[in-house]
């Protein structure tokens, strides 16, 4: 106990510590859907309010837990919290995020089971899961406006699109980090061999 | 015994699964139907259960079955299963990229990555929408597409709210407000309905 406490003396501040926890934790409680709905959420407070990350590189964060094991809500809090707080950043943020699902899931095995039931909370979650629709709509539009647009980009973007869709319709299954993997060898090529000019933005 | 049971398999459904989300269904289910830690129906009502409640789908199953299995202590193990191997692999990739981020080819190629990102997103936006919304079914080269007009309605008045809210407010309504909003609305049209 003592050596955290010290720990977290030396590294950054009490402070900065119980506020990642604490906006992971109003992430965790709010993120209906899991992982992309996080990201809606990410966008909004991390990029828009905080500032904490540019847009850029929460997009190449989620690229990158799109390819790693396990839950993407996870992988974000992770690296965003290393980012920001070394590991104790790391761990209290994912910390708070999972405290959230795995409090409620664990009083719903004690006393609701039967919570699915209830009409009140099948209205709520028609209502929610319309809302999260809306929600992801706003954030792909955001991102796509704030995206590159050269030639490639553009055609990375419609092919794999296009294609996640029609697989999606025709049942077939086809991991999408193997979309990642062809982004990362066309982006290494066209952008890294290509002398790309640099960095319009600045 | 129970516990370490508990703890390994959601561990290797953490470490086994990539991409998150509907991903990992197909290992949780094996894993759980083997261990006969739920029935086959028992396991749909939990996906149900998981959609209905924040937070990825793994955690919600690994608390649920856990506690189900072994009280808190169970269910505090099987979620720490599923969280560890996520959290150590990112906590590697975060400190290895920190160094590196910066680099000219590192960026070209998360400049590729964070496209197909997009893309990923943008197409679950779509499936969502029309899941939700219109479902489309392909079956002995036919489409069949059915309108669902009570929430087609839900979600007009959802963004009708939205930014009646900005108006009203005039500033960003957050994501967070949207989905209490979205509740109550849900609530609201279907008792009028």
């Amino acid at each position: 106990m003592y050596a955290i406490i010290s720990a977290m003396k030396k590294h950054r501040s009490f402070k900065d510590i119980l506020v990642l926890f604490l906006v992971f934790l109003k992430l965790g409680l709010f993120s209906f859907g899991g992982g992309t709905t996080m990201l809606t959420l990410l966008h909004d407070e991390l990029v828009e309010k905080r500032k904490w990350i540019d847009k850029d590189e929460l997009m190449e964060m989620t690229a990158i837990s799109e390819s790693t094991p396990g839950p993407i809500a996870i992988n974000l809090a992770t690296y965003l919290g290393y980012s920001r707080g070394g590991f104790l950043g790391a761990l209290f943020a994912t910390l708070g995020v999972v405290l959230p699902p795995f409090a409620i899931m664990f009083a719903i095995s004690m006393f609701f089971q039967n919570l699915l039931s209830y009409e009140v909370v099948q209205y709520a979650f028609m209502g929610i899961k319309c809302g999260v629709v809306f929600l992801l709509c706003k954030v792909t539009i955001t991102l796509l406006k704030g995206n590159r647009k050269d030639w490639i980009a553009i055609i990375i973007f419609s092919v794999v699109t296009t294609l996640m869709v029609v697989f999606t319709i025709f049942a077939v299954s086809f991991s999408a980090i193997y979309f990642i993997l062809i982004g990362a060898v066309l982006g290494l090529l066209v952008y890294g061999l290509i002398p790309y000019k640099k960095e319009q933005k600045k | 015994m129970i516990y370490l049971y508990l703890f390994l398999e959601f561990f290797k459904v953490g470490l086994f699964t990539i991409g998150g989300g509907y991903a990992m269904i197909p290992l949780i289910k094996e894993v759980v139907l083997t261990r006969g830690w739920l029935s086959e129906a028992e396991f749909i009502d939990m996906i149900g259960l998981s959609e209905v409640t924040p937070g990825p789908i793994a955690i919600n199953m690994a608390t649920f079955i856990g506690s189900q299995q072994g009280g808190i202590l169970g269910a505090t193990l099987a979620t720490l299963g599923v969280v560890l191997p996520a959290f150590l692999i990112m906590l590697l990739i975060s400190i290895i990229l920190k160094k590196f981020i910066k680099k000219r080819f590192v960026q070209a190629t998360l400049g590729g990555m964070k496209t197909v990102a997009i893309a990923l997103i943008a197409s679950s936006a779509i499936i969502l929408f029309s899941d939700i919304l219109m479902p489309v079914s392909y079956a002995n080269g036919n489409f069949n597409i059915s309108v669902n007009l009570q929430l087609i309605k839900l979600f007009v008045l959802i963004i009708a709210g939205y930014f009646l809210l900005r108006i009203v407010f005039k500033k960003k309504i957050s994501p967070v407000f949207v989905i209490l909003m979205s509740s109550v609305l849900g609530i609201v049209f279907n008792y009028l309905a």
